[in-house]
């Protein structure tokens, strides 16, 4: 049994770490205890902001006993390196998506974490963001009729904060790391299998080797297509969007991140256009936390207290980075591929 | 020149079926240049509407029209199976041709309809409207003047609501349209991107969803790449919008250039009327946006009159929609991308 209040251990010290940091903040029942880096240094930087303790010795927090929790925030190259470790020493799991870029590396993420008997998580934080809630919601609910018609995107700048990203083997790239997030939150709405996924990609205006934007067409067994658009090839002045549109047989469903900003700044130098979840806030201020990273944290915890298999079967993040290889296969081969 | 000795084009109006000939015949009289003299339509009760309404002559035979009417040029409106053997009448008469998009529904017939324009002479112009619509003009400047550099890929819309096609049963009858939503919303997009790019589509791959609105005989909805050479494009031509959607469509575009990005949403110029209609809510957007149609027959006008000019979009670019559109059914049927020329 887990004692009430479950220890993480913070392992990474990049971009993905700093959000889980924020949103660790607000947790019940749950705190960051340590943050580990292979820099020291790094480590150390970071927990002085936060009051944590930190570690350049993985192997060594995770012989300890009072920590429960791998929150594992490193590139995805190295997912499996971690989880293995963590597993072997009995530690629960929560890993950023993807759960890999392979599939040879997600069926060993996964059988590892069985072999010891730890739970895994894999972190699609879209299924914990409230207007895809609300999406899916409406959907379950019939609001809509049958889907048949699906088009979702998410656009950025290209990721800078980190260098692995360029590199197609260490990021998988952006459908792997990008498409992903829709392709996961379509599998989990339709419930349905995909039966074919078509896919381009190019490479729009990045100085490194990689393409930087994908079109994805994905049928569905049920009879429903989707079109993702996932890119990172966004100028440099632009916010970041995400949107969707579902199209079914008594009605649609549309958002779109940049209709949708109830908070506008305007200074004698700029105007800000934000929702909730783009401001960063203090507990102080905000009493009921709504950050996606937040409920999702909260959500992996209070199963691990509750004994209780993690709401996002890591078999699903599999599955959703199967169809994005698939994608990758489409494009290369410049074919549809069927499953 | 004074006023009493210019001469009106005289113009006829193939069919009332699309409902785009309301929109032409409004901008017809709203032109000094332009008369129109006659309405043919094989539904003798609605031409006959018509031709009251604007005030005109009504035919029930097509070769009537052209002989007693000495018409200059035609304007074809009739379904799409109806508008080769229209318009190849016409051109051998030596009429002028400005037919809706899609020209035809088989290459056979655009590729004989092309022909026919070259042996006959005359002016033949294909209604791709949104080469005259301003949001698109400007965005063509812009790409032009390199504004973001080299382009690599558009990402297209051009939905419909579905109350549009609900009002016109022929669109869903293939022995009639031709097809579905691909027959009717490829060719659009597909001409713009073939403007923008200054290209030819080399392949094309879609995929069909099952229908929205099941009781349709033909597809509503389907998702199209195009490959050109140095490009990518996407389509979305689909009869997805719910009757509820506040307004008839759309038609929107990412241009994704190495220097910047386009957004381009060409109808979003709109005010919003919200009522209260027997306990029902209904939004509705209204378009204060330019004129394309009148643009669009100003010029086809223009180009009758001044023959050094030519249409902005002509029997090629009609054909090469057709080619496109085949293409689609063609992917769709065999889950493959087809290489084009075919």
């Amino acid at each position: 049994m887990c004692p009430r209040i479950v220890k993480a251990a913070i392992i990474g010290t990049g971009f993905m770490a700093k959000t889980h940091l924020e949103a660790w903040r607000l947790v019940k029942d749950g705190t960051a205890t340590v943050i580990v880096s292979r820099t020291y240094e790094k480590a150390k930087q970071l927990a002085s902001k936060y009051g944590l303790e930190a570690s350049g010795d993985i192997k060594e927090i995770l012989k300890r006993d009072d920590i429960d929790i791998v929150d594992i925030c490193v590139p995805t190259y190295l997912h499996r390196e971690y989880v293995e470790l963590a597993a072997e020493n009995n530690k629960h799991i929560l890993l950023e998506k993807p759960i890999a870029t392979t599939l040879e590396d997600a069926d060993k993420i996964i059988s590892v974490t069985h072999k010891f008997n730890v739970k895994l998580m894999v972190a699609h934080v879209l299924r914990y963001f409230s207007e895809y809630i609300e999406i899916r919601k409406k959907i379950l609910d019939g609001a809509i009729g049958d889907p048949k018609h699906i088009r979702a995107f998410r656009k950025s700048t290209f990721p800078l904060w980190a260098d692995w990203f360029k590199d197609i083997e260490k990021s998988g790239g952006v459908i792997i790391d990008l498409a992903i997030h829709d392709i996961d939150f379509l599998r989990w709405c339709l419930k349905d299998g995909i039966k074919s996924v078509y896919c381009k990609e190019a490479k729009i205006r990045n100085n490194y080797n990689i393409n930087d934007h994908a079109l994805i067409i994905l049928k569905f067994n049920n009879g429903c297509v989707a079109h993702i658009e996932a890119a990172w090839s966004l100028p440099k002045a632009a916010p970041f969007m995400m949107g969707i549109e579902i199209y079914g047989t008594k009605g649609m469903i549309n958002y779109n991140n940049r209709e949708n900003l109830p908070i506008t700044i305007i200074t004698d130098s700029e105007i800000e256009n934000h929702s909730p979840d783009t401001l960063t806030y203090s507990p102080a201020i905000l009493p009921f936390p709504i950050d996606p990273y937040y409920r999702e944290i909260q959500d992996f915890v209070n199963h691990i207290i509750e004994d209780k298999e993690p709401p996002i079967p890591p078999e699903e993040a599999k599955k959703s980075l199967e169809i994005c290889l698939a994608a990758l296969k489409s494009s290369k081969e410049h074919k549809e591929v069927i499953f | 020149m004074n006023k009493q000795t210019i001469k009106k084009v005289r113009i006829g109006i193939a069919s009332f079926a699309h409902p785009h000939a309301e929109s032409y015949a409004n901008a017809l009289k709203q032109l000094e240049n332009a008369e129109l003299c006659g309405i043919f339509d094989d539904n003798i009760s609605r031409g006959k509407a018509k031709a009251d309404y604007y005030k005109t002559n009504f035919y029930s035979s097509f070769n009537e029209m052209l002989r007693k009417e000495k018409l200059d040029a035609i304007i074809i409106t009739s379904e799409n199976m109806k508008h080769a053997e229209q318009a190849i009448t016409a051109m051998e008469e030596g009429i002028n041709v400005l037919c809706e998009k899609p020209i035809a529904t088989t290459l056979e017939d655009a590729d004989k309809m092309l022909s026919t324009v070259n042996k006959s002479g005359v002016i033949f112009q294909t209604c791709y409207v949104m080469r005259y619509h301003r949001i698109a003009l400007t965005v063509k400047e812009l790409l032009e003047s390199g504004k973001i550099g080299d382009i690599s890929l558009i990402v297209g819309t051009n939905k419909l609501n579905i109350d549009r096609i609900l009002i016109e049963p022929w669109f869903t009858i293939p022995e009639l349209s031709g097809g579905g939503a691909i027959m009717d919303h490829t060719v659009h997009l597909a001409d713009l991107m073939r403007w923008f790019l200054k290209e030819e589509a080399k392949c094309v791959y879609t995929k069909i969803g099952d229908n929205i609105f099941p009781q349709l005989k033909v597809e509503d909805n389907f998702f199209t790449i195009i490959e050109f050479d140095k490009a990518i494009g996407s389509i979305d031509g689909s009869w997805c919008m719910p009757s509820g959607y506040p307004t008839w469509g759309d038609v929107t575009m990412t241009i994704y250039g190495n220097e910047g990005t386009i957004f381009m949403d060409a109808f979003k110029q709109n005010i919003t009327l919200i009522s209260s209609k027997e306990k029902v809510n209904t939004v509705e957007w209204h378009y204060y946006g330019c004129n394309a149609d009148l643009e669009m027959i100003k010029d086809f006008i223009e180009c009758i009159i001044d023959t050094s000019r030519k249409p902005r979009a002509t029997a090629i670019d009609g054909r090469q929609g057709v080619e496109i559109t085949i293409a689609s059914y063609l992917s769709a049927k065999k889950c493959e991308p087809i290489k084009l020329p075919l």
